[in-house]
């Protein structure tokens, strides 16, 4: 199983570029749909036996070395449902056959990039899977061609080389002092060579290099041209998955497998995640840009998954997986939001949404539960993920940090508080292009609305049956 | 200066490929697998089309500047030849890069330990070519 959410985005990759799609002109949406679907199933439904099984029965030249864990599967769940989001927005708002081609092509590669850096168990394996992303996600952003995503592109290029060369060094580092590359032959290294100062600066160069592809604060500087400037499903990729697959979750995957929870590990979580939850929010509030909004946002909600991590608890980690899957869902309806509202008024500027909720109703209201979600209100999901992770830092004694997630949770509250007051109470623009919003685009909203509303009241479930197996698998 | 970058660019490659040569010279088949991995193309042609991107340029002023490039680089053909003679024709010692493992045969290492890497490397390659297709393509 594992081994053929990796091959079978490579085998549709193949074939539709191959002379075998003028047979199947328009299957590729729908082979992509199917496909993601059925692990977004498998992956809830499945038990973590059965979603391993099989991945020594392929061909000998086919015995991946991947392994599904309690924690990938709640990771290979986010990438289905953001890649879902983002699969059907294009299949609205990219109209034209070619462009909608290249899209799909780069998006089998990035959804299979992130699979594999989700299952393996090998440094120099991932790195290359972090690269896969990486290279396909530069062209999704410089889709459109415009000047704005050329930049965005190449400033997301540039970022990412320096990570890659940082990526590049520590395994180098790993090389020398270990005995090989996969995750166990470093692990054992650590204990065998734990306090040569060599095994630190590899880790240390290593963490920096996936900092950057999650884009935390200091390391966010392309976020947000990236976010703003790449078109509305690429953006949905970006926030919902990439980001956080090519950057965040590899750096928990290392702490699991590798370097475990230290003091100093946790220290640096902690200061990497204070300093991303205050600064993101801060820089939030100065934005007139909806989805440059939406991109500061995200970095100040991916700092709550580093501070729920950095507390080493079992409720801090679980309220950490929590928020992770929940910002995909809310962050996945805020972009579509910003869609449709550009849909309608042709622009991302928010002193254009006001008095939108006027002619727009239904995209008003969906937006109201990512704001509640975003900013921590019950019932909905993210309040729950948000007081786990407070929860967890208290329990760490870890009150100081406590504190400054709950201050920023106001600071969250504000930057919606006034994306909202434009769209509700701002009076009716006149500037409005009067298009009428795609049903599909309604239909999506409507279902990530209720998806947060729904995790967020049965979030008892979700805790006991995903996130807390998932933090006690990560805990020593 | 996009010139420059350019050429910065196609060093790059180059210096990847010769030091991939040197490294299976060297005996050390699993990092010369390592760099093939890490050059694959990717960094060069991505490189080259974001740069070439930052500026339009006309088909007459582009058959010159292809001249140009080929008449700055008439140096790298002989230097090659002179690398790859090199190579060959001496008997280097061995040396593992201190890595445990039994494998000597490139064959083996690509297609026994790393073989998810190389499904990797063509997915890279395939992004880097739509890419490069994709941004290139007249309207």
């Amino acid at each position: 199983m594992a081994g053929w959410l990796v091959l079978i985005p490579f085998i549709i990759l193949v074939l539709m570029n191959s002379p075998v799609r003028r047979i199947i002109k328009h299957a590729y949406f729908g082979l992509l749909l199917v496909f993601l679907s059925w692990q977004l199933g498998f992956t809830i439904f499945g038990s973590q036996r059965s979603l391993n099984l099989g991945n020594n029965s392929l061909a000998p030249w086919l015995k991946f070395q991947l392994n599904i864990d309690s924690l990938s599967v709640i990771v290979l769940a986010v990438i289905s449902l953001a890649g879902l989001v983002s699969l059907i927005l294009a299949q609205v708002l990219i109209k034209e056959n070619r462009p909608r081609q290249h899209f799909l092509n780069l998006f089998t590669i990035a959804i299979l990039g992130m699979n594999a850096v989700t299952m393996l168990e090998d440094v120099f394996s991932l790195y290359v899977f972090l690269e896969v992303t990486a290279v396909s996600s530069f062209v999704l952003i410089a889709l459109q061609k415009n000047r704005d995503c050329l930049e965005a592109s190449f400033k997301y290029l540039v970022m990412s080389s320096v990570a890659t060369l940082l990526l590049l060094s520590g395994v180098a580092l790993f090389i020398l002092t270990c005995s090989g590359t996969s995750f166990a032959a470093i692990s054992e290294g650590m204990a065998f060579a734990g306090t040569s100062p060599w095994i630190k600066v590899a880790l240390g160069l290593f963490t920096c290099g996936l900092l950057i592809k999650s884009g935390m604060i200091p390391f966010h500087a392309w976020v947000p041209d990236a976010y703003a400037a790449a078109s509305d499903p690429v953006s949905v990729l970006l926030a919902g998955a990439v980001t956080k697959v090519a950057g965040l979750y590899a750096i928990l995957r290392l702490v699991i497998f590798v370097w475990g929870f230290s003091p100093v590990i946790e220290q640096t979580l902690l200061f990497v995640g204070a300093l991303s939850v205050v600064g993101g929010a801060l820089l939030a509030l100065a934005q007139k840009d909806f989805k440059r909004m939406l991109a500061y946002s995200s970095i100040s909600q991916l700092g709550y998954v580093l501070l729920g991590l950095g507390s080493g608890t079992m409720v801090g980690v679980a309220g950490a997986i929590f928020h992770f899957f929940n910002h995909t869902v809310f962050k996945s309806l805020l972009f579509v939001n910003a869609a449709s509202f550009k849909q309608h008024t042709g622009s991302d500027d928010m002193e254009k949404l006001k008095g939108v909720s006027s002619v727009m109703p239904c995209s008003s209201i969906t937006s109201l539960a990512g704001f509640f979600s975003g900013a921590g209100i019950p019932p909905f999901a993210g309040f729950w993920s948000k007081l786990l992770v407070i929860l967890g830092l208290w329990e760490a004694s870890r009150q100081g940090y406590a504190v400054i997630a709950i201050l920023a949770g106001l600071l969250t509250m504000g930057y919606f508080l006034n994306l909202e007051r434009k769209i509700f109470l701002g009076g009716e623009s006149v500037e409005f292009k009067k298009h009428k919003v795609n049903n599909t685009i309604v239909w999506l909203e409507v279902t990530l609305a209720l998806l947060t509303l729904l995790c967020g009241l049965f979030y008892p479930y979700l805790l006991e049956h995903f996130m807390l197996p998932a933090a006690a698998s990560m805990l020593p | 200066m996009t010139t420059r970058l350019l050429r910065s660019a196609v060093g790059l490659g180059i210096t990847s490929a010769v030091l991939t040569l040197l490294m299976f010279r060297f005996k050390a088949p699993l990092a010369a697998v390592f760099e093939l991995s890490v050059c694959s193309g990717l960094i060069s042609v991505v490189f080259i089309s974001t740069i070439s991107l930052t500026q339009r340029v006309d088909r007459a002023r582009l058959a010159v500047r292809r001249k140009e490039r080929f008449g700055k680089f008439w140096y790298l053909p002989i230097l090659l030849i002179i690398a790859t003679i090199f190579l060959l024709g001496i008997e280097l010692p061995a040396f593992n890069l201190a890595l445990k493992t039994n494998i000597s045969e490139v064959r083996d290492i690509i297609w026994n330990v790393r073989h998810l890497d190389l499904l990797g490397q063509m997915a890279i390659l395939l992004a880097a070519t739509l890419g490069v297709a994709m941004l290139f393509k007249q309207k």
